[in-house]
């Protein structure tokens, strides 16, 4: 009686910490695509390119602080479009060549690197608990990301350098993105 | 033959007994079953998630989309704003010039009677040609200001225009660009579907989505690489047009300005050097390359105008939930049977036979939905004028349809 009692309790654990850490990633996945649009507009809006940094993410969009990052990555632009190819998330990437005139991509990510770390929070550390009777509890995704891309709103071309500059950029960017992707 | 005593009798009853009171099991089966039923749920919790975000997703890239078409109509609009300013500016120095230039050769008559008088009187009258001389100098730059004020026109009007031209075409390929860098599938096929799936909803309709109409219209526009776009493609327009000012100067610079001045240089200036300005400054200008109207002043025409409010669609297309769960047939058993749609509860479902999977049965198995999201914008700030603030930007703002007809519009600039 009592080892099937134990049995059945371990199954439900292992269902519970299973299912609790499931849930949280994927809850947690809404909040980093919502992040990314924060991030990607406010850098848009920002009218230098200025980024926000991952401590404002925290504050506004996860309950857990440190746990995420925010960075720029390779946006689409007209020539990624017709080609229908996305360029991939360089983690080199910089906009500061385009100075605020964007469009600007940020990716945020929600989660940790390393699962057998000792200072990961709940629920990552739950993921090293194992439980009597059933099979290990690790899974294989640790962190979820979102990405958004947003043009640079925030410069508007109010003066005539700005605008030769900026024309200057778009050009640039566009010809050079169409010739890489047809090349 | 084997023959059951009564001690077999007496054991086998006692087994019957021990398995009726035996309780040993029970607590593993009831715990299956019930994480058997959080999986259920939880999968349910998961795929709902998954629509959430597939939601977030689409607004975010319409959002996009409709914001940068606003900016680059922004753009647009500084750009000819500043080119208006410039234009008015030039417009400004050269009404300043050409008065002074006409003013010296008024001056010049002035000056060559005021030597005349001098040298009948007093004999003295090469004491004043100088300065005579030095106001014809000034007298010569008329008809040059004239030619160049044309010139400057000339050259800018084009600009101007290839500036409207080009305008919406980078609105709507940038918003493309960051409706697609946001998550954006086309957005042909995420219309499509979604039309689909709120047909499917509507009873006696049916399923749509292998119908042959709705896939040759996918297969047709999924292949355009669009990604968002406005209900209105006109509205993508900066709606600024060349229009005539208003009259006064220096927008409209009088000829009689030119000719007084072209008159009296004639006089006062003739025997100076350099030569009076027309018609020898004329024909230098020409020699030049300085192709004017052939006419004193100028009346320019301006770019007046702003655009209106735009509203873009975007979308994401639909996927197979968690696990592809929804495939499997015990999950849509009662979908299976095609007389239990056409005739409701008077015919008794069947359990499906077929394969446990797969669509073979034409039933609708569960998707994350497609979604079509929609945003409107507009630019605020100063209109483009003939001379005015350099102040527009792109700005979100609640949804606006077009309206049946033209009146209906809700046209809400500023």
């Amino acid at each position: 009686m009592m080892a099937e009692a134990c049995i059945g309790l371990a199954l439900m654990a292992l269902a519970w910490i299973l299912i609790s850490y499931s849930l949280f990633l994927a809850n947690n996945d809404i909040r980093t695509e919502m992040a990314a649009r924060y991030a990607a507009w406010h850098q848009g809006a920002s009218g230098d390119g200025t980024a926000v940094t991952a401590s404002q993410v925290d504050q506004y969009f996860f309950f857990q602080s440190g746990l995420s990052t925010v960075s720029s990555v390779p946006p689409a632009l007209i020539g990624d479009v017709i080609t229908g190819n996305m360029p991939a998330d360089s983690g080199n990437y910089s906009p500061d060549s385009s100075g605020g005139d964007g469009p600007f991509k940020v990716k945020v990510t929600f989660g940790v690197s390393d699962p057998n770390s000792s200072s990961n929070p709940f629920p990552f550390d739950l993921l090293k608990t194992h439980v009597p009777f059933m099979p290990d509890s690790m899974m294989a995704t640790y962190s979820v990301s979102s990405t958004c891309q947003w043009d640079g709103t925030g410069e508007t071309w109010r003066s005539p350098g700005k605008a030769l500059e900026g024309i200057w950029n778009t050009l640039k960017d566009t010809v050079t993105s169409t010739i890489k992707k047809m090349l | 033959m084997n023959k059951i005593d009564s001690s077999d009798k007496f054991k086998l009853a006692g087994h019957i007994e021990g398995l009726r009171s035996d309780q040993r099991g029970s607590l593993t089966l009831l715990a299956g079953m019930m994480v058997f039923l959080v999986t259920i749920f939880s999968i349910i919790a998961f795929d709902t998630n998954m629509a959430i975000y597939r939601r977030i997703v689409a607004q975010n890239a319409v959002d996009a989309a409709a914001d940068s078409a606003a900016l680059w109509q922004a753009r647009g609009c500084n750009m000819l704003q500043q080119l208006n300013n410039l234009h008015y500016d030039v417009d400004t120095a050269a009404c300043i010039a050409e008065g002074v230039a006409a003013g010296a050769c008024i001056a010049s008559d002035a000056l060559l009677a005021a030597e005349l008088a001098a040298d009948v009187f007093f004999g003295a009258g090469e004491a004043l040609r100088p300065i005579r001389i030095g106001t014809c100098f000034v007298c010569d730059t008329l008809p040059w200001i004239d030619y160049g004020q044309q010139l400057f026109y000339k050259a800018i009007m084009p600009v101007e225009q290839a500036i409207v031209d080009i305008t919406p075409f980078l609105a709507f390929g940038y918003a493309n660009a960051c409706a697609y860098g946001s998550g954006a599938n086309n957005v042909f096929d995420s219309a499509l579907q979604t039309i689909e799936e709120g047909v499917s909803l509507i009873p006696g309709v049916g399923d749509l989505s292998g119908s042959g109409v709705s896939s040759a219209i996918g297969n047709v526009l999924g292949d355009i690489p669009i990604y968002a776009m406005p209900l209105d493609p006109t509205s993508l327009e900066l709606y600024v047009d060349k229009k005539d000012n208003d009259g006064s100067p220096p927008l409209n610079w009088p000829e009689g300005v030119g000719i007084a001045g072209e008159v009296a240089g004639d006089i006062g200036c003739e025997d100076a050097e350099p030569a009076p300005p027309y018609p020898e400054s004329q024909e230098s200008a020409q020699e030049a390359g300085w192709d004017g109207d052939g006419t004193w002043g100028w009346n320019d025409q301006y770019y007046f105008g702003h655009p209106g409010y735009m509203t873009w669609i975007a979308g994401v297309t639909n996927r197979d939930e968690l696990l592809h769960l929804g495939n499997l047939a015990w999950l849509n058993g009662g979908m299976k049977n095609s007389n239990y749609q056409q005739n409701g509860e008077q015919v008794s479902k069947l359990m499906w036979t077929g394969p446990a999977n797969g669509n073979s049965g034409g039933y609708s198995k569960f998707q994350i939905p497609a979604y079509i999201a929609i945003a409107s914008s507009q630019i605020e700030g100063t209109p483009v004028i003939c001379h005015g603030d350099v102040d527009a930007q792109g700005k979100l703002i609640k949804v606006y349809l077009p309206g049946k007809t033209p009146g209906d519009d809700f046209l809400i600039y500023h």
